[in-house]
């Protein structure tokens, strides 16, 4: 894990656990308003399409895991995997090109996770696989409700549109875990961090 | 893990990862073959909770990890309470395997090499069950934007995103422990 957040060029000290803590709550607060904001655009049409790309946006930028390690905290999940690959054969053209979009992959120290790290990656996918299980069994829930019961929800005048949007909704949420919550637990938890030197 | 399945009297070893993988294919075949002929009976409509049914009897007396019972030890890592009521009818009927309460509840706890394990499976499934939350966002996503190309496929959005969210569900419920009785080598013998 980083200790150091370079954002908008600002260089930032995240060794306490507390930032960690702090950035997390941003993040999310962040998301939830934005979800919000584009319901009351055009009622996630359009704006779904923006909605995709932020959780990437928010892992290159601020939490790392699963995209570049260019500038996230945590380590890139696929890190030594990558680097074993790329040490197979350095000079083939994926190698070239590993070199090229992950800088960090010849330093071993920098960019591989040595045994803890693998042990806490491991450890938060197991918390967050349960939460985005939730996700996903309160989705299937809901399209279920509106499947069987499809004449009482005509008789009550309730629209099926209703269902369309919460279901929407869920999967939205769902997305959003399924791309930040195991690197947001490995910040959360993460004690204050030694630094360097 | 444990090494057998006990199963309408039968003991049944599987210690040797071959069985294992075994039973992995036949649990995930009968599980397609279920989701394709329940297509024919209704479209999914009232059956589809058939599948999630079938998946949790699957990880009962075979698969184990989410319950008691089957191979993998409890996820959970903890023993369960002990009751005084019977054992289900259903159990008795197929008389499956139960533990019981050992002094070191070594049916139910997991060793450290046991718990890294676990969290490994979690982490690979982590990847499956996200990829299908993101296509099942993109499949509800067609249907509320409607494209003039989907009027050509059979099926519609909304039955499509149910089946994805059907085969999603199946994938959460029952890929850990198939994960991880697919790569844990061979055992021991049980005595």
């Amino acid at each position: 894990m980083k200790t150091e957040l370079v954002l908008m060029g600002m260089h930032l000290d995240v060794t306490l656990q507390t930032r960690h803590r702090r950035l997390v709550s941003m993040v999310y607060t962040g998301i939830a308003a934005l979800i919000a904001g584009f319901w009351f655009i055009d009622r996630w049409r359009l704006t779904s399409v923006i909605l995709m790309y932020v959780p990437i946006l928010v892992n290159w930028l601020i939490l790392g895991g699963y995209y570049s390690d260019a500038n996230g905290i945590v380590k890139l999940f696929l890190s030594n995997d990558v680097r074993s690959r790329y040490l197979k054969n350095p000079l083939s053209a994926w190698s070239r090109l590993t070199e090229k979009t992950l800088p960090n992959v010849t330093d071993e120290r920098l960019f591989s996770n040595d045994e803890r790290e693998l042990r806490r990656r491991d450890a938060a996918h197991w918390i967050s696989y349960r939460y985005l299980g939730m996700g996903v069994i309160a989705a299937f829930f809901v399209a279920y409700l509106k499947n069987l019961l499809s004449n009482a929800w005509d008789s009550l005048h309730v629209p099926p549109a209703i269902f369309d949007t919460l279901i929407y909704g869920l999967l939205m949420a769902a997305f959003v875990l399924f791309f930040t919550l195991p690197q947001s637990i490995l910040l959360w938890t993460e004690p204050d961090i030694e630094a360097e030197g | 893990m444990r090494a057998e399945i006990v199963l309408l009297k039968m003991r049944i070893n599987m210690a040797p990862q071959a069985r294992r993988r075994v039973l992995v294919v036949l649990i995930y075949g009968g599980l397609a073959a279920l989701f394709a002929g329940l297509w024919f009976a209704d479209h999914w409509r009232a059956t589809g909770t058939y599948i999630f049914w079938t998946a949790m009897l699957a990880c009962r007396p075979f698969l184990g990890g989410y319950y008691r019972g089957g191979l993998v030890k409890p996820f959970t890592d903890k023993t369960p309470r002990q009751s005084d009521a019977p054992p289900p009818l259903l159990a008795l009927k197929l008389r499956v395997y139960q533990p019981v309460l050992s002094d070191d509840d070594v049916s139910f706890r997991n060793d450290e090499r046991e718990l890294r394990q676990r969290d490994q499976a979690h982490y690979q499934a982590f990847q499956a069950v996200g990829i299908a939350v993101v296509v099942a966002w993109i499949v509800a996503y067609m249907g509320i934007m409607r494209p003039a190309w989907m009027a050509s496929i059979p099926m519609t959005p909304y039955q499509m995103f149910y089946g994805l969210m059907l085969v999603t569900m199946l994938l959460f419920i029952t890929l850990p422990q198939c994960i991880l009785l697919w790569t844990e080598p061979d055992m021991e013998e049980p005595q």
